[in-house]
């Protein structure tokens, strides 16, 4: 089990979250602010079985569209094994 | 070991580096060692500004989310912060520095008093409660 923590920009937000949860990801988003100039952003945390991670990050790639301003990044992407996983 | 500057050393620097174009040439970005750590720094409210810049300063990204907690249940802010391992105990000596352990006052009701006389008692709020995960994988699109 992995958990992936990837922080989006805020408007791509909608269209990532429906993409998961289309693809059967569970996401949780949280809001959060920095990175990309210090504007808002959103983090989503993903948890996903191993096998999973590399197709979690394709819909995460797609469904981020890459800003005007350059130097700033679509999303930052961290995956962190998990030791314990439980859905209650 | 870098030594600490004060915050407005800090300031200053952080505004240089704002002057500068966002863009950075691909060779210096591809220089950087690799994220292979998420550091979770809980630091209290007051204490995020000079915490972020030092972070900031060391040119490492910060992600701030809101959050609370502890035991008086008070705002405090979460930083997510990727950093290469060499990285790690600099980044902590920071928040060690900047993030300081305070005294605050609860007013608790003098007990075996007929009337709720407020009493101030004295909580040591802690400084910063940091988490280090390993990361196994970190892209940046």
């Amino acid at each position: 089990m992995k958990m992936i923590i990837a922080i989006i920009r805020d408007s791509d937000n909608e269209s990532v979250s429906q993409a998961l949860v289309t693809n059967s990801f569970r996401v949780t988003r949280i809001a959060s602010t920095g990175g990309f100039l210090r504007r808002g952003s959103s983090t989503l945390m993903i948890g996903v079985e191993d096998e999973k991670v590399d197709a979690a990050i394709q819909v995460i790639k797609e469904n981020t569209t890459s800003p005007e301003e350059s130097g700033t990044k679509r999303a930052t992407l961290f995956v962190i094994p998990v030791e314990h996983y439980t859905q209650v | 070991m870098q030594e600490f500057h004060s915050p407005e050393e800090i300031r200053s620097q952080v505004r240089e580096g704002d002057s500068t174009p966002p863009t950075q040439p691909a060779g210096e970005e591809g220089s950087r060692p690799p994220v292979r750590m998420l550091m979770l720094a809980i630091v209290q409210y007051q204490d995020q500004k000079k915490a972020v810049q030092v972070l900031d300063s060391m040119g490492l990204t910060v992600i701030r989310l809101a959050s609370s907690g502890a035991f008086l249940g008070r705002r405090n802010v979460t930083l997510m912060v990727g950093l290469p391992p060499e990285q790690l105990e600099e980044a902590v000596k920071a928040i060690h520095q900047y993030c300081h352990q305070r005294v605050e006052y609860v007013s608790t009701p003098l007990e075996g008093a007929p009337m709720p006389i407020p009493l101030a008692t004295p909580i040591t709020v802690g400084g910063a409660t940091v988490f280090t995960l390993e990361v196994d994988r970190f892209e940046e699109l």
